[in-house]
């Protein structure tokens, strides 16, 4: 009974044989040699990729933190607020009665 | 990756590549390396798509099976063998003898399946890795391997008892 083992083998055995591999391969770098870079391959344009990134980044941290300076300032200055008027609620009502 | 990178891995893969192909397009190694030529143009034309997925011989192989079947005509691979379609066919002179017994051996199998038994007796792909480069679920690559199994043993026990 032939066993996956024996279909294996037989495979590893009748497998075609690849000929002229060195003047395929010269082939196909002459072509790619006519062929403009693709950007993916572009060192150039991986650094400039890179160099993008890390502005979009910076510029999206940056929008977060005046975000939330901007949101602490207005905390600050109601809590401001709200603390330079709450003595006056205690001031006798009498007190700017000159007359 | 640089140019010369993808030339040192394309030189590696290049045997792997050319041998699967010689096995689909039944020993005619002009189609073969013809169809392998357009897959490695396109593999480097196209190299921002790969995403790093999976390894880049299952991409390259992927890009080579669909340019066969772009080749040849998906319908019909689908439906029939490919060694019913008589131009497919190469001359006496185009096989190579010791390899004669492989295609035969493989000659009934449509081309999903003969892709399949390709990949994982010659090339040691694992199930996996087929599905992703034929772009089948891996229950249909192993059914696919199990109807071909059944096929193959029959063809080969036959062989041996010559």
């Amino acid at each position: 009974m032939m066993k996956d083992k024996d279909i294996k083998q037989f495979f590893l055995q009748h497998k075609p044989e690849v000929k002229n591999k060195g003047p395929f391969l010269k082939e196909v770098v002459r072509q790619i040699n006519d062929l403009p870079v693709p950007s993916a391959m572009n060192p150039d344009r991986q650094k400039e990729d890179c160099i993008r990134l890390v502005i979009e980044v910076s510029r999206r941290d940056l929008r977060a933190v005046r975000l939330v300076v901007g949101v602490l300032v207005i905390v600050v200055i109601l809590s401001a607020l709200t603390v330079s008027l709450l003595p006056a609620d205690f001031i006798p009502t009498g007190f700017f009665q000159f007359k | 990756m640089t140019r010369e990178q993808f030339i040192a891995e394309i030189s590696i893969l290049q045997e792997p590549l050319r041998r699967f192909l010689l096995g689909m397009c039944h020993g005619d190694v002009f189609t073969a390396d013809d169809i392998a030529q357009e897959t490695l143009l396109k593999a480097y034309l196209h190299y921002g798509t790969f995403q790093g997925r999976s390894s880049f011989s299952t991409w390259l192989f992927r890009i080579g099976y669909n340019c066969f079947c772009n080749h040849i005509g998906k319908k019909i691979l689908d439906t029939e063998s490919i060694t019913e379609k008589e131009n497919l066919i190469p001359s006496e002179n185009e096989y190579d003898k010791d390899c004669s017994a492989l295609y035969a051996a493989i000659d009934g199998l449509p081309a999903s399946e003969k892709a399949t038994v390709l990949l994982f007796y010659m090339e040691d792909y694992s199930t996996k890795e087929i599905s992703e480069i034929l772009g089948m679920p891996s229950v249909t690559v192993r059914s696919h391997l199990h109807r071909a199994r059944r096929h193959l043993k029959k063809i080969l026990e036959q062989y041996d008892e010559r």
